[in-house]
């Protein structure tokens, strides 16, 4: 009975429910999307976006993973991703770190910058002509991003609008689509008054007209290759890059008088730099004095010069950080320079003395010229000259003569090579130091170059007004002296395909762009094949000219990305090798 | 909300009081809730960044996870039954139980696609979890002596096991990759390749890594490296390929069954506990072979002592060290383990020192005892065979803070 009665005063509390369904929070103090709406807010948004770029330029897993490496210019050392992609290893996978990183990381800031797009047309509290350039520059990133997606993975998904919902469904589209988005975009840009015409007109560091224009150009060049081509993109190209070239006065970007100045320290925001990722010395929002990742670029290049510096095993803040990552071809080092003396780039590219931290004395040195091998003795003071690596091939007598090290190009070895001083970094206060360098993306240069490749593709190689006159200004910018000039001039027959590639790596060595370049012309396989090997690597390494197969010409669709998507149609891989991995 | 019946106290179980002194059955149902989210964790977190333009320092905002309003409190019910009984006056007497619970709306990270633009794990109703379970305890007074001139035995003995599954998935998936979440499997599964030992240097061998489209010479080889099993393609058919469709649900952290067994004995004035407990089933993952103290790479860093292959040395348990990889290919197939012991947990042999002797030094009761604790694991594949130092743990093993073992002595005295 007791029970009973128990049971029934037990029945009322089933029908307690203790709470609602859904949770209600309001944010009072945290910065949302809608808040792009406002001026403040999307220059908050709008910074995140320029901040962003610090993803893909300075890390020590950045863009130069996928454009500096595996191809007729650099192999790898080391291991790990940068290993796997620079030799086209079998551990190059879908499920490689960095080409999911790299997608991601797109992804996330296009879609920071479609909600720019979106809520900032509601901006009412600046002026109209401030709007537009706000928009203008997000759309500028936003049509970067997709550039390269684009060249790096063919079909990509095509965000057109801001999203923050959940989303489990995917769909590639065609690059036609993508490449029409982009040209949109860039348009924007390049209409007069949106942005500022030059980059003496605004900050360091920011999108301007001259650097959409130059954006422009490459991506009609860049589509004109592609199977998404239409009949004008050539001429479009050549256009506008001409145009850019021949308004130097208004824009105030033209070449820099020497070419050894471009990357001078100090010179990062020169005048040829069209854009640059800026890192600086604030403590704060520039590069903290430390070692912590953030501008690593510096290290990657620098080839083991204790070896040859008389210490054997020291190091010195002005020579670099020994990371030794990518090693030159034997054709970068032996050929694609020409003629070193007349053409100041190899020395304006590459290191070639170093001094010696150490007294040293009596150091064997063994090197071969030709098929003899012979060897002498070396000595040298501190702070003297202890190794010179000339970038050619000299006599005995030559390497024999002096008491420092001279090591010629058929002497480099896995870990003995010069370094590419583009981006090293001799202020920097201890060894291990991160570079506090801005990193120059795109300069005028290039500029020349997409001109000359516009021009030969419309078969206009004329020394007056086609390929050849706009390699040959370059080149003429390069000479040593001023009478070398007629001897590095060259005719309309010498311009082929090739012969622009190779004079990119003439002028662009190592400034991350070569993979896209080789892949733009459809010369990734047939160079790598060609050119992508060094003679004297260590015997377990690789080589890309040994593994690099058709269907690296694109980057595969990292695997989480394929397996993210669970509602629709399953994320296609790239077909044809990729998808049998 | 519960209800108890004491079927023991009923008038018609009077008869049987001497042998079964105690029945009593209990049932029980009840609502749980989970609150464990971040405050605003389901309204779009932004991350931020600093920029400078020159010398203008800047910072910046960009939306990185989705926003989530959908998102709905977890509720767990379960459902209890268990019998409390007892046997001769008590002097055999414990309880059974068995329960189910069910979770729905299961909240736990869930990662969008990266083409969403906000890629973040963030807090989602992934699914439907349940757990059924059986829960066992007896005590016995095996004799019922004072420890002094009659022996006494009590025997304390527990079993438990649970049974977890995670029922159904978010779009009726099968499986949540990224968020290692698989239907009709347990909560922290292991998802795996399978392992098949190492590829050797013969010519079956060479033949089936060919046919896999690897190489078998120069830098690229794989033999001295770990061999996987074909097992799955596109099409959910073993496709003639080794790559990531190659993986399965390998095992689980989820234990056959667990428990523990007491024992105390005393006679003439000594007494000896001894207090065990053991666990069958289940893997756990073991860090000191996973992680960097095992990188394998071949003098570039230190490492544990392994059996690693060598031409000379082929039926190794490890692969051939290789200083051109980052991480060796497929190691995790070899640091699962089982997780089965049994442990004595404590061992206490204690002496009461005879009345008659310590009246005369003024002292009303001493006794002396020695402690051994977590002195043996016994049946422990990872202790014995694989020189692990304990398998005690939830799903991973990690290198840092074990337990140890210690022997204590000591002196009880009363004035």
């Amino acid at each position: 009975m007791k029970k009973i009665i128990y049971l029934l005063i037990c029945l009322p509390l089933f029908l307690c429910m203790a709470c609602s369904d859904f949770l209600t929070e309001e944010n009072h103090s945290k910065m949302t999307p809608e808040s792009f709406g406002t001026a403040q807010g999307f220059e908050l948004g709008l910074n995140g976006v320029y901040g962003g770029m610090r993803k893909f330029y300075g890390p020590e897993n950045a863009i130069h993973l996928i454009t500096v490496t595996g191809t007729d210019e650099f192999y790898s050392r080391n291991s790990g991703d940068i290993y796997d992609f620079g030799n086209y290893t079998t551990n190059y996978k879908p499920n490689s770190e960095y080409i999911y990183d790299y997608w991601t990381d797109s992804y996330t800031l296009i879609n920071t910058c479609n909600g720019l797009v979106h809520f900032g047309e509601d901006m009412t509290d600046i002026t109209e002509e401030k709007k537009i350039t706000m928009l203008a520059e997000a759309r500028f990133f936003r049509a970067l991003l997709y550039f390269r997606l684009v060249q790096f993975y063919g079909d990509v998904t095509l965000n057109r609008a801001y999203n923050d919902a959940i989303v489990k469904t995917a769909k590639r589209d065609p690059i036609a689509d993508v490449y029409e988005f982009v040209i949109e975009d860039l348009l924007y840009c390049t209409a007069s008054g949106y942005l500022p015409v030059g980059p003496k007109d605004t900050d360091p560091g920011r999108v301007t007209q001259a650097l959409a224009r130059h954006l422009l150009a490459k991506v009609f060049l860049t589509r004109g290759w592609s199977s998404a081509a239409k009949s004008s993109d050539f001429q479009d190209a050549y256009d506008i890059a001409s145009t850019l070239i021949r308004e130097q006065d208004v824009t105030g970007v033209r070449l820099m008088e020497k070419y050894e100045d471009i990357h001078k320290p100090g010179n990062e925001d020169n005048q040829e730099v069209l854009f640059n990722v800026q890192m600086t010395e604030d403590a704060i929002y520039g590069v903290p004095e430390k070692d912590d990742g953030m501008n690593r670029l510096a290290h990657f290049f620098v080839g083991g010069y204790f070896n040859f510096n008389g210490s054997g095993n020291v190091q010195q803040i002005e020579d670099g950080r020994v990371y030794a990552r990518y090693h030159g071809t034997n054709w970068l080092y032996n050929e694609a320079f020409g003629d070193i003396d007349k053409d100041s780039r190899y020395y304006g590219s590459f290191q070639s003395e170093w001094t010696a931290p150490v007294d040293f004395e009596n150091k064997e040195q063994e090197f071969w010229v030709g098929e003899n091998q012979y060897s002498v003795f070396r000595s040298g003071k501190q702070g003297e000259l202890a190794g010179y690596l000339p970038g050619k091939n000299l006599t005995k007598e030559e390497i024999e003569t002096p008491n420092f090290y001279v090591i010629t190009p058929e002497n480099y070895t896995d870990p003995s090579f010069p370094t590419m001083k583009k981006f090293l970094d001799p202020n920097r206060t201890n060894l291990s130091f991160d570079s506090r360098r801005s990193i120059i993306v795109y300069r005028l240069a290039e500029t020349y170059l997409i001109a000359a490749e516009a021009a030969f593709k419309l078969g206009n190689n004329s020394t007056t007004n086609g390929a050849a006159y706009y390699i040959n200004e370059l080149r003429k910018r390069a000479a040593t002296k001023e009478e070398y000039i007629s001897d590095l001039m060259i005719t309309e027959a010498d311009v082929t395909i090739d012969y622009i590639l190779d004079e990119r790596t003439r002028e662009l060595c190592g400034e991350q762009l070569r993979w896209l370049d080789l892949v733009r012309t459809q010369k990734l396989v047939e160079r790598v094949r060609k050119y992508g090997y060094f003679t004297n690597k260590w015997l377990n390494h690789t080589l890309p000219q040994d593994n690099i197969q058709d269907y690296h010409i694109l980057r595969p669709i990292p695997q989480k990305q394929i397996e993210s998507v669970i509602v629709g149609d399953p994320y296609p891989q790239q077909p044809n090798g990729w998808d049998s991995l | 909300m519960a209800l108890a019946w004491n079927i023991g106290n009923e008038e018609f179980m009077s008869s049987t009081t001497d042998i079964l002194s105690q029945l009593k059955l209990r049932l029980s149902y009840g609502e749980v809730g989970n609150t464990n989210v971040n405050p605003y964790d389901t309204m779009g977190n932004m991350s931020s960044n600093k920029y400078i333009f020159g010398s203008q320092g800047v910072l910046g905002y960009y939306p990185t996870a989705a926003s989530n309003s959908d998102l709905k409190w977890e509720r767990t019910a379960s459902y209890n039954f268990g019998l409390d009984y007892g046997f001769l006056h008590n002097r055999i007497s414990g309880s059974v139980e068995v329960y189910k619970q069910y979770s729905n709306n299961l909240m736990m990270n869930f990662t969008p696609p990266a083409t969403s633009g906000v890629s973040t794990a963030i807090p989602y109703n992934v699914g439907k979890t349940e757990n059924v379970g059986f829960e066992f305890n007896v005590r016995m007074h095996v004799f019922d002596g004072d420890g002094k001139n009659k022996f006494q035995w009590t025997s304390d003995f527990n079993l438990f096991l649970n049974r977890n599954k995670v029922v159904q998935l978010t779009e009726g998936v099968n499986e949540l990759i990224s968020d290692n979440l698989f239907a009709g499997h347990t909560l922290g599964s292991f998802y795996e390749y399978v392992g098949l030992g190492i590829w050797q240097d013969t010519a079956e061998d060479r033949a089936l890594a060919e046919s896999y489209g690897l190489q078998t010479s120069g830098d690229d080889s794989v033999i001295g490296t770990i061999k996987i099993a074909d097992i799955s393609g596109p099409d959910g058919e073993p496709d003639g390929v080794l790559n990531d469709y190659d993986r399965k649900v390998v095992g689980s952290p989820q234990a056959n069954f667990e428990g523990g067994w007491t024992n105390t004995l005393a006679y003439k004035n000594f007494d000896f506990t001894v207090v065990m407990n053991f666990r069958q089933g289940g893997l756990f993952r073991s860090e000191l072979y996973q992680g960097s103290t095992n990188s394998l790479m071949g003098g570039y860093v230190n490492n544990i002592n392994v059996d690693y292959w060598t031409p000379e040395n082929t039926d190794a348990r490890w692969p051939a060290p290789n200083n051109r990889v980052q991480t060796i290919p497929y190691k995790g197939t070899l640091t699962l383990f089982n997780a089965s012991y049994l442990k004595i947990r404590t061992l206490i042999l204690g002496y009461t020192l005879p009345d008659n002797v310590l009246n005369v030094i003024g002292i009303s009761k001493a006794r002396v005892y020695a402690t051994a604790t977590n002195p043996f694991t016994l049946f422990s594949e990872y202790v014995n065979k694989y020189n692990g130092l304990d398998p005690e743990t939830n799903r991973q093993v990690d290198v840092a803070g074990l337990p140890s073992w210690q022997m204590l002595f000591g002196i009880n005295i009363t004035f």
